[in-house]
């Protein structure tokens, strides 16, 4: 039983999915979404016991001081920070307080804003936005305006609304700004663009350094596979800068027909036989054949 | 005033030959629109009604008629596919021409509506472009079927052809062991449902597996939690089958991270601190592949990847000890167990292979003739 069950769970499911690939019928598709809600639940579940794992594999590393310890230290803080960041804390606070509206008559028809925070930017009938500073106050006409206060950093709450002034009366709008928690929040996003973002970019940077050096080795002329290689690789290259066709008008011309004939062919070889063997693995996973993580029968 | 309107309105003419029928191999939400514009006319608005379009003309702007399409004017016959909220419900649709001088926002002349309708769309049970793959599955199903009866009967008359890669899995596992250093596995960086990580959970078993009974420590790094979760019971189920569920160590199951490149880091991390003998990369890999070969390379291990993202494919042979390429990726399980009901499998996949290629030729010499078009039954 504890070998059928899961088998017989997968040849539904996967049966299934099969058919649903097929039947383009309402009901089916509607049934297939369901499913994959339910796949989005165990995913987000296995984020759970993924942040388990990180503690389980990195906490007894620090307590016990094994090599390298340290590094555990900034990976737990990082994530700790990410995780408090990622909450939005502000929404667990009071209801923040509405944009303040006050008319008075003047005898002039203006338009008076202010932010709770000097750093604000104002937008007046979708103009571009100009600093807030410590107040706005121009004449207006009469009638509809639309109105938008940001900061300019993400983060913030921003507002935008419609107004109406009506001749001869002063508007005066206090518009509350406040700093947002969670993953559009401030503390999370200036984390994720000033550490994460520039950590990620370096990481990505290795790879053209790599490049040259993996190149270097798989260039070396030994053999006549690895001379053809070599060769090719040269035609690509000089093909593809303009020194190439300052070399031989016809360098281009030649890199564009290896990469589109013979290097497509092979692309496509590699393909087809993936796609094939990828059904035939998948089969072999529904009907059961394959049971090598179930254990041995 | 009316004068002015009338102009208004006669001035552009109502597209004709308009059809409305419901859309092929669908699921039940999309109506086709077929018509033959007017001549001037810059653009067409289209319009949906839930009722009978009736014989008065109808107040297009007001409900229940909605304008849901806005068409730039094409030479020739014009389609458009609308989706349709209810699919139990009939719609009627219709179509007028308008004529939008350059620069100006809005339409300076409005033809008459021209109406169609009802109908209602129409949930198809089959996918009639999807023949072709159906095809492909049955005839994989129906051989698979007839090469397990042969593989029952005689289990050694399944040939395989020796894949070096999967060879020297074994070897390398070995080497790990006579130098005390772990071996190091990474199921690609896809989600559990892509068949790339699937295959590479299921070599994971058989790697583990000779790793338990060589008593070499394996470790395994994943982005995805949800194939950590699975690559931790394949590890435990492996030791279990190595008879040594003792010398199974949960946290030697590892989720790094789920960004790409903090995952890439981090394994990079475990490669030069704890410098794996062995390290095997069986999965999906995209930009992260070269990173991390290249650090298994400084670090002196012998690297076995596989994999059937082509883009990746020219990284891991740069870098790698062994490649296992495209479909050999889906053949290890197989190969390394050598189940005839495995093996049949791989046998099916072949005759089907065959059978493509023999399609490709004999599609591509009829095609030349012009006698066949191979690509519209394929697609169509």
């Amino acid at each position: 039983m504890k070998k059928q069950l899961p088998l017989l769970i997968g040849f539904l499911a996967g049966s299934f999915a099969i058919a649903e690939f097929y039947i383009p019928a309402g009901i089916v598709r509607d049934i297939q979404s369901k499913l994959l809600e339910f796949a989005s639940v165990l995913a987000a579940a296995a984020f759970v016991l993924g942040g388990i794992n990180v503690i389980q594999v990195n906490l007894p590393i620090i307590l016990h001081r094994r090599p390298d310890w340290q590094y555990k230290v900034v990976l737990m803080l990082g994530a700790a920070a990410m995780l408090l960041a990622g909450i939005e804390w502000h929404s667990l606070a009071a209801a923040p307080a509405p944009t303040q509206v006050t008319e008075r008559p003047t005898g002039t028809t203006a338009l008076a804003i202010s932010a709770s925070r000097d750093d604000a930017e104002l937008s007046v009938d979708n103009k571009p936005f100009v600093p807030l500073g410590s107040g706005w106050r121009e004449p207006v006409a009469p009638g509809a305006h639309n109105v938008a206060v940001r900061i300019p950093q993400p983060g913030y709450s921003a507002i935008a609304m419609p107004i109406t002034v009506r001749a001869g009366m002063e508007l005066t709008l206090r518009v509350p700004v406040r700093m947002l928690w969670g993953p559009s929040g401030r503390v999370y996003t200036w984390m994720y663009d000033h550490v994460f973002g520039p950590c990620n970019a370096t990481m990505f940077a290795l790879l053209s350094f790599f490049i040259a050096s993996a190149a270097f080795r798989a260039f070396r002329a030994r053999n006549l596979d690895a001379a053809l290689l070599l060769g090719a690789a040269i035609i690509i290259m000089l093909g593809r800068v303009p020194i190439g066709r300052a070399i031989a008008g016809w360098l281009p011309a030649l890199s564009d027909w290896i990469i589109d004939i013979p290097n497509n062919a092979g692309r496509r070889a590699i393909m087809m036989g993936a796609a094939i063997g990828a059904v035939a693995t998948s089969l072999r996973v529904i009907l059961g054949l394959e049971r090598s993580h179930l254990g041995r029968d | 005033m009316p004068a002015l309107v009338l102009s208004i309105l006669l001035a552009l003419a109502a597209p004709h030959d308009l059809q409305l029928a419901p859309a092929k191999n669908d699921d039940g939400h999309h109506l086709v629109l077929r018509f033959t514009g007017s001549a001037d006319a810059t653009r067409y608005a289209v319009y949906r009604s839930v009722s009978a379009p009736g014989t008065a003309p109808p107040v297009l702007d007001l409900p229940p008629w909605q304008r849901v399409k806005t068409l730039d004017a094409e030479a020739g016959p014009m389609t458009t596919v609308d989706e349709v909220p209810d699919s139990n419900t009939e719609y009627s649709y219709a179509v007028r021409a308008e004529l939008v001088p350059p620069g100006a926002a809005v339409a300076t002349e409005i033809g008459p509506p021209a109406l169609v309708g009802p109908a209602r769309p129409r949930a198809a049970w089959f996918d009639g472009s999807r023949t072709f793959m159906l095809t492909i599955v049955l005839g994989t199903l129906i051989l698979l079927a007839v090469y397990y009866q042969r593989a029952k009967r005689s289990p050694k008359a399944i040939y395989v052809r020796r894949i070096p890669g999967i060879d020297a899995m074994e070897e390398a596992i070995g080497r790990s062991t006579e130098m005390g250093r772990p071996v190091l596995y990474v199921p690609g960086i896809e989600e559990i449902q892509d068949i790339q990580t699937v295959a590479g959970l299921v070599i994971l078993g058989h790697v583990a597996e000779a790793a338990a009974r060589y008593e070499t420590e394996i470790r395994v790094t994943c982005m995805i939690p949800l194939v950590m979760v699975v690559a931790e019971e394949v590890v435990r189920q492996a030791f279990a089958n190595a008879g040594r569920p003792d010398a199974h160590r949960p946290e030697n199951v590892q989720f790094v991270s789920s960004e790409q490149f903090a995952f890439t880091a981090g394994v990079n991390g475990i490669i030069m601190r704890e410098k794996p003998a062995t390290a095997i990369y069986m999965g999906r890999f995209y930009g992260e592949s070269l990173v991390l070969a290249e650090a298994g390379f400084l670090n002196h291990s012998i690297q076995i990847a596989g994999t059937a993202e082509l883009t990746q494919l020219p990284f891991f042979i740069a870098a790698c000890d062994y490649t296992i390429i495209g479909e050999e990726l889906f053949a290890v399980s197989a190969y390394l167990s050598r189940d005839p009901r495995q093996l049949s499998a791989l046998k099916a996949s072949d005759m089907v292979k065959l059978a493509v290629l023999a399609l490709i030729v004999v599609g591509t010499i009829l095609n030349a003739f012009g006698a066949w078009d191979i690509g519209s039954w394929v697609t169509p």
